[in-house]
């Protein structure tokens, strides 16, 4: 090993400090290099599968009430927050409604579709779950004919159960091994507090559903919501926590619809010579008109029956349908 | 040249050397990635095309209220509604054109526009309607994939027989 002589350094000590720094900083790029490398395996791996997820969704949405299974190849950890779908770090908007759970990490998903017409088409909506989510919903005789008349699918894991035959303790027992649980209750809950500590080291979301009035409360954090038709109530069966944002995308989407809607019926008119078929169409089109950008629950189903009770006046009188 | 000078140049020349088939390797190594990458993002887009033209006839924008079909008094509306709510339509569809056109029974190849859908001879004055179109420039390649659809036209009450397109632009 050379030391310092009179001309300075020797040409051993030289080449082992050049050879250290050259071999440094091709470690350090090759290092780099994995790194990078591992990245983009990981995000196109995310992409597709998410591309997956999407369009597995989309074939779903072709038929009217379907449902199905995704497995995927290994356990993921997946993340579904107001119609944006993400993976490992990589999300993407994939313009659906999506009620889900935020986040999940499963192998497994159990997956409902159902088209929204309120009355016209709006949307697909499509519901998602996993084996270890479980709904329950809870009705009295008030809301026994509203349960007997709902079709679920069974790979859904709802299960419906009458007020008097709930027994907490049991379903706290039974549930101790789920990711959450929620409690859909079809009439007034007066005994919030004995709920939550009853199942207490559960994730229990805990929504009250008013039939009558079409709202919902979502009681873990006090937001009053509405729903336009039983498509969207579903919806809080399986994204209690997300409906809140939900609903506004499943408003934008319903404007733009009765927007198009509007379009159509004032369209339609041009095609009709019976003086009574022009005015209702034109009556039709400024109620359709009158629901944009409302966000008022009670004021959409106000002019909904108004807008039913026009469309049935010109089917009696053999017109063009507003939809 | 002193010995020692030869030592440095010959060690210089090895590094260089060592360098050089890095950056050969990596080149070819991102080379490879970016086709596989092009290659995959390709089958996606396929894919995606695919379940576009199974949907679109379904989509609620189109469909008849409660019956399996195209409701043609849809398609006009449908033009403007896309330019009003844009910033959906364009990231959700992206870059496609999907047109609609009557098989049977066989009518002339025109656009149908709202001129001529104020026409009494309408339906039978056009032909196709022209859904969505949004174009990238440079457009490099276009494919397209058609399917039957069932039309309904509220206007004469009568169901015929449609094609509908999807082309992808790319």
């Amino acid at each position: 090993m050379g030391t310092l002589n009179q001309k300075g350094f020797s040409g051993d000590l030289f080449k082992w400090i050049f050879a250290t720094i050259a071999g440094a900083l091709i470690f350090i790029f090759l290092y780099r290099f994995a790194f990078q490398h591992v990245d983009l395996s990981d995000t196109l791996q995310s992409r597709t599968l998410v591309q997956y997820l999407d369009d597995h969704l989309s074939a779903l949405g072709i038929s009217d009430h379907s449902s199905s299974v995704i497995n995927l190849p290994a356990p993921e950890s997946l993340f579904f927050q107001c119609g944006s779908v993400g993976v490992a770090g990589y999300s993407q908007d994939v313009h659906k409604l999506l009620f889900g759970p935020g986040h999940v990490d499963t192998d497994r998903l159990n997956v409902w579709a159902e088209q929204w017409s309120y009355p016209f088409p709006i949307a697909d909506l499509y519901y998602l779950t996993t084996p270890r989510t479980r709904v329950l919903i809870i009705y009295d005789e008030a809301s026994v004919s509203f349960v007997q008349k709902l079709d679920v699918p069974q790979g859904m894991n709802v299960q419906m159960i009458a007020k008097k035959s709930l027994k907490l303790e049991d379903l706290k027992q039974q549930s101790s091994t789920l990711d959450q649980i929620h409690l859909i209750y079809l009439m007034p809950v007066h005994d919030v507090k004995t709920i939550t500590s009853s199942l207490k080291g559960l994730t229990v979301h805990l929504v009250e559903v008013d039939l009558k009035t079409k709202t919902l409360k979502y009681h873990n954090d006090q937001t009053k919501m509405f729903y336009l038709g039983d498509a969207m109530l579903y919806g809080a069966f399986f994204a209690p926590d997300q409906y809140d944002c939900l609903q506004n995308k499943a408003l934008e989407r319903f404007w733009q619809a009765a927007d198009l809607m509007k379009e159509r019926a004032l369209l339609l008119r041009t095609k009709t010579d019976d003086a009574f078929c022009k005015d209702v169409l034109f009556e039709a089109s400024k109620v359709l008109e009158s629901m944009m950008n409302v966000d008022e629950g009670e004021v959409l189903q106000h002019a909904m029956e108004k807008l039913e009770g026009q469309n049935n006046l010109l089917e009696k009188r053999d017109c063009l349908l507003v939809y | 040249m002193k010995r020692g000078q030869v030592e440095i140049n010959e060690t210089l020349l090895v590094l260089f050397v060592i360098v050089l088939l890095l950056i050969v390797g990596m080149v070819m190594y991102f080379r490879f990635s970016l086709a596989k990458v092009e290659t995959l993002g390709d089958t996606l887009d396929e894919q995606e095309s695919t379940v576009l033209l199974a949907q679109a006839s379904t989509f609620p924008e189109f469909r008849c209220n409660d019956r399996d079909c195209m409701d043609t008094s849809k398609f006009l509306p449908f033009r403007t509604t896309v330019h009003t709510y844009a910033p959906f339509y364009t990231s959700s569809l992206g870059y496609k054109k999907i047109t609609v056109s009557q098989v049977y029974p066989l009518t002339t190849n025109v656009l149908c526009t709202l001129e001529l859908y104020s026409q009494d001879a309408y339906p039978e004055n056009c032909g196709f309607w022209m859904l969505y179109d949004r174009q990238p420039t440079p457009l490099k390649q276009a494919i397209t994939a058609s399917t039957f659809v069932s039309l309904y036209f509220p206007e004469i009450d009568e169901y015929r027989i449609g094609r509908l397109e999807v082309t992808r632009y790319a």
